[in-house]
């Protein structure tokens, strides 16, 4: 049960609660008024702080807004993100092709379900140390460390979504299909694919942090391209202005995707009412 | 779409009847998890042989134990976890404290949630390397590097699962509680801490696993000694062995601290759950 909740509630922790506003009522002006006047506050509060350090590695909020505005009006921001997005994209391929008969013979199977259980919990809980050091070192420098690590990240995400997806599946509706002998591939196309898919989608978009972080950390060990990589290029160049800068860009990338996958969900699975 | 189908569906499976699925599923799982547990243990270190005959410079079995058997009788391993497991705890405590304080700010006042949140929502998406390397730009090689480090990585995520702790608690079952006399301890030990164990859980759980994955990298980045300086220095060496013996003893740390330390509890906590 524990590697359920690494799989499936983590991430629930994290992104689900910020996609969707908390229905207290509270919209509107008064939040933008106080999480923008928090935002500068805060803001206020690191330029103090490089004003009294005053130092090469506190850099002010301007020079940092500076270099992510040099980084955008030159492209190398789009390059490199759509770098690192296109090796993730890879990666979850991989991962759905891996993670959907795992997922499936899960939900089938209890004894499956107990057997599959460690070996996820033990990918899901790798530090992303070992998977970016081996990602370099079996890969090499170059894009299939990346694309193979953020597949085994997001392999436990997927296979536990796909195991709870067919779990959820009305055993009344599989009986009837029988009694009225749909064939296999009906049944798998009207009854099990509408209940997975959603289920998927949660999966995905609970893996996605997960597998980015680690898919940006395998590029700073070794990569050609991507964030990670122009990451550890203003690490060993002593940029923190830079370093700074592309991990602002790192952030809002997250953060936008993340919603633009929420809104996705809410939208395109508004029929089924219990996920949440 | 269960519940419409219910009426006409006739007797339901089992698993329809939530008490009766939970106990006969726990009292077979109890038969064969054990052999479910066996046989997974037996096909990782299958896929681990396989990878390390076929795979391109994976260490083998022998070879990965050999090195932490080596590593122990060294006195290295021992030292360097004891090394790391101070700024471990020190750095995690010190972000559990302050999640929890600003954890309930932000569950009890909406005020604090909206200035807090975009905060939180950055540092969840922050990935732990950049503290890592930031701390060791700020700080250098000393034990600041990865205390701060193991505190950044882990506050983002005390803080929301606290939060979300405070919000479970049932408003109007205190308020219920409260106008027929129930005395405060009463009300704390019944209503409220059932309510917020699961989520508190949550928090050192999640904080563990952010705040041992941030240790690890600002060792690796920024330090002289501990766990993580240990893994780079076969890396460095090119002895991949040693390097895995290390990351087997990262896994079993964490395997121990959820399933050993944290699952018992959590099963305690939430028993109102099931039962």
């Amino acid at each position: 049960m524990s590697s359920s909740t690494v799989a499936g509630e983590r991430p629930r922790v994290t992104p689900a609660r910020r996609g969707t506003p908390r229905p207290d009522g509270s919209t509107g002006a008064s939040r933008w008024l106080v999480s923008s006047i928090a935002l500068l506050a805060a803001l206020l509060g690191w330029a103090v702080a490089a004003w009294i350090v005053d130092d090469n590695i506190a850099p002010t909020p301007f020079e940092v807004f500076g270099r992510v505005l040099d980084f955008m009006l030159s492209g190398s921001a789009f390059t490199n993100f759509a770098a690192s997005i296109v090796k993730i994209l890879a990666g979850f391929a991989l991962a759905l092709v891996v993670g959907l008969p795992i997922g499936f013979v899960m939900g089938r199977s209890p004894f499956m379900a107990s057997y599959f259980s460690m070996p996820l919990f033990v990918l899901g809980n790798v530090p992303g140390l070992a998977y970016a050091v081996f990602g370099l070192v079996i890969f090499g420098v170059g894009s299939i460390g990346p694309i193979v690590v953020s597949a085994l990240v997001a392999v436990p995400f997927i296979a536990m979504n796909v195991a709870e997806g067919v779990r959820s599946v009305d055993g009344g509706l599989l009986r009837m299909c029988q009694a009225f002998d749909r064939r296999a591939s009906d049944v798998v196309r009207h009854v099990y694919l509408p209940a997975i898919t959603a289920f998927v989608f949660v999966g995905v978009r609970y893996g996605f942090a997960m597998a980015w972080k680690v898919e940006a950390l395998t590029e700073v060990f070794g990569a050609n391209d991507g964030v990670g990589f122009m990451i550890r290029r203003a690490y060993q160049e002593f940029q923190v202005a830079d370093m700074l800068a592309w991990t602002m860009l790192f952030i809002i990338a997250m953060v936008l995707i993340e919603r633009g996958l929420a809104r996705l969900e809410t939208r395109m699975f508004a029929w089924r009412k219990e996920l949440a | 779409m269960t519940a419409t189908l219910a009426p006409e569906a006739g007797p339901r499976p089992v698993p329809k009847d939530p008490a009766g699925s939970v106990w006969s599923r726990r009292g077979r799982s109890a038969s064969y998890s054990a052999a479910a547990l066996v046989a997974a243990l037996l096909s990782m270190l299958a896929v681990w042989q396989l990878a390390s005959v076929f795979g391109h410079r994976v260490p083998s079995i022998g070879e990965t134990i050999g090195r932490l058997v080596d590593e122990e009788a060294g006195g290295h391993l021992w030292t360097n976890l004891a090394l790391s497991m101070n700024r471990f705890v020190l750095g995690l405590v010190v972000a559990l404290v302050v999640g929890a304080v600003l954890g309930v700010l932000m569950g009890l006042s909406r005020v604090a949630d909206h200035a807090l949140s975009d905060l939180t929502m950055a540092g969840l998406a922050a990935p732990a390397v950049i503290w890592a390397l930031l701390t060791t730009m700020w700080f250098g090689f000393g034990w600041l590097t990865p205390v701060v480090t193991v505190f950044l990585a882990a506050l983002p995520f005390v803080m929301v699962n606290i939060a979300k702790a405070v919000r479970a608690v049932p408003a109007d079952l205190v308020l219920m509680a409260r106008s027929f006399g129930v005395s405060r301890t009463q009300v704390l030990r019944h209503i409220v801490a059932p309510a917020v164990a699961g989520s508190t859980v949550a928090a050192v759980r999640f904080g563990i696993m952010s705040a041992w994955n941030g240790l690890l990298l600002a060792e690796w980045f920024g330090s002289t000694s501990g766990v993580g300086w240990r893994s780079r220095y076969w890396y460095d060496a090119n002895q991949l062995d040693g390097f895995l013996a290390w990351v087997l003893v990262f896994i079993v740390f964490l395997v121990l601290a959820d399933q050993v330390l944290l699952g018992p509890v959590e099963r305690f906590v939430t028993r109102w759950r099931t039962a």
